[in-house]
């Protein structure tokens, strides 16, 4: 009974320190690291070629404050982007969505740069059946 | 068949280059609004004589509403058309609104003396009107019908016979089919 007591405590305490360890191992992400992890998927506006984190334009230190105030508010990254794409547009995300005619952009890559490969391509079997002709000969 | 190759080289070109040659007749910083024909987000702004006013409060008039800066040229040039416009339309049902962005509290004031201008101003303290209008360039200027939907906007300097123009058209709820340009100053 006394053995059996004791295991009960060591259990205990051992899934007391699992908990605690992956509490440690997994900590909530800071306020400023979600902040800028949505804000380096934002374009300024003003600068164009940077992202809202990056920019140190006062509109992208605005832009920022807004992140940051709708996260404190509970919205989800998405829904925070949302807002942005609702005021801008799509040109507002560095990395636009692949639906509409950038899909059609992005699906269309694959077929232009095999075209541009393909004349290298024909020349290679034409040389080489000359090149077997002439051995027949 | 060289006619072939060259059929299919034309073939593959020809797109990229008109692709190419329409990028050139744009300008590469203009973005256009998705805003146009959709309800004006409302604020709260506090105006140069320290009284409060609301957009919701100027529900059932055509609203004009102004973004500018004292350091923006185009708002410099801009400026007496707006308010010429503003004494032609003032005891109509229109509004005239100024946001100022980006910009001293003193410079504002100085701008205002500067150009006589008599309708209301007030300062975007934290940029978040700006950001809810989708602002990027200066001046830039929304016309809002009776309703509270957006129905024109202008990127840069207007003059005064289009300004009135679009609130007659935003007094009836007609809305644009584009977006206007002038010449126009990017934000800080």
């Amino acid at each position: 009974m006394k053995k059996m007591s004791l295991r009960s405590v060591f259990v205990f305490f051992l899934l007391i320190f699992v908990f605690a360890g992956s509490l440690h191992a997994a900590p909530a992400p800071d306020l400023d690291d979600q902040t800028r992890a949505i804000a380096t998927e934002l374009r300024c506006v003003v600068c164009q070629n940077l992202s809202v984190a990056d920019s140190p334009s006062e509109m992208a230190q605005q832009m920022r404050a807004i992140v940051r105030e709708q996260l404190q508010a509970g919205k989800s990254p998405d829904q925070i982007k949302d807002f942005f794409v609702s005021k801008y547009g799509e040109w507002v995300l560095l990395k636009p969505k692949t639906s509409g005619f950038s899909a059609l952009l992005w699906i269309s890559v694959d077929p232009i740069a095999g075209f541009a490969a393909s004349p290298h391509r024909t020349h290679a079997p034409r040389h080489r059946a000359a090149g077997s002709r002439r051995f027949e000969h | 068949m060289p006619w072939r190759r060259l059929a299919i080289t034309l073939a593959i070109i020809a797109p990229i280059l008109a692709l190419l040659a329409y990028g050139f007749t744009r300008d590469s910083r203009y973005i256009v609004s998705p805003l146009i024909a959709k309800p004006a987000t409302p604020f709260t702004i506090t105006l140069y004589d320290g009284h409060k006013l609301t957009l919701d409060d100027l529900r059932g008039k055509a609203v004009f509403v102004n973004f500018w800066a004292s350091w923006c040229l185009p708002c410099r040039e801009e400026a007496r058309d707006l308010e010429t416009a503003w004494q032609k339309v003032k005891d109509k049902n229109m509004v005239f609104l100024g946001v100022a962005l980006q910009d001293t509290d003193k410079n504002s004031l100085e701008f205002l003396k500067e150009f006589n201008v008599t309708y209301p101003n007030g300062k975007d303290e934290s940029g978040k009107i700006a950001v809810d209008y989708g602002t990027w360039g200066i001046p830039e200027s929304f016309f809002i019908d009776p309703q509270g939907r957006i129905t024109y906007k202008h990127v840069g300097g207007i003059r005064a016979a289009l300004v009135i123009s679009k609130l007659e058209e935003a007094a009836k709820g007609v809305v644009s089919a584009q977006e206007g340009k002038g010449d126009y100053s990017a934000i800080r």
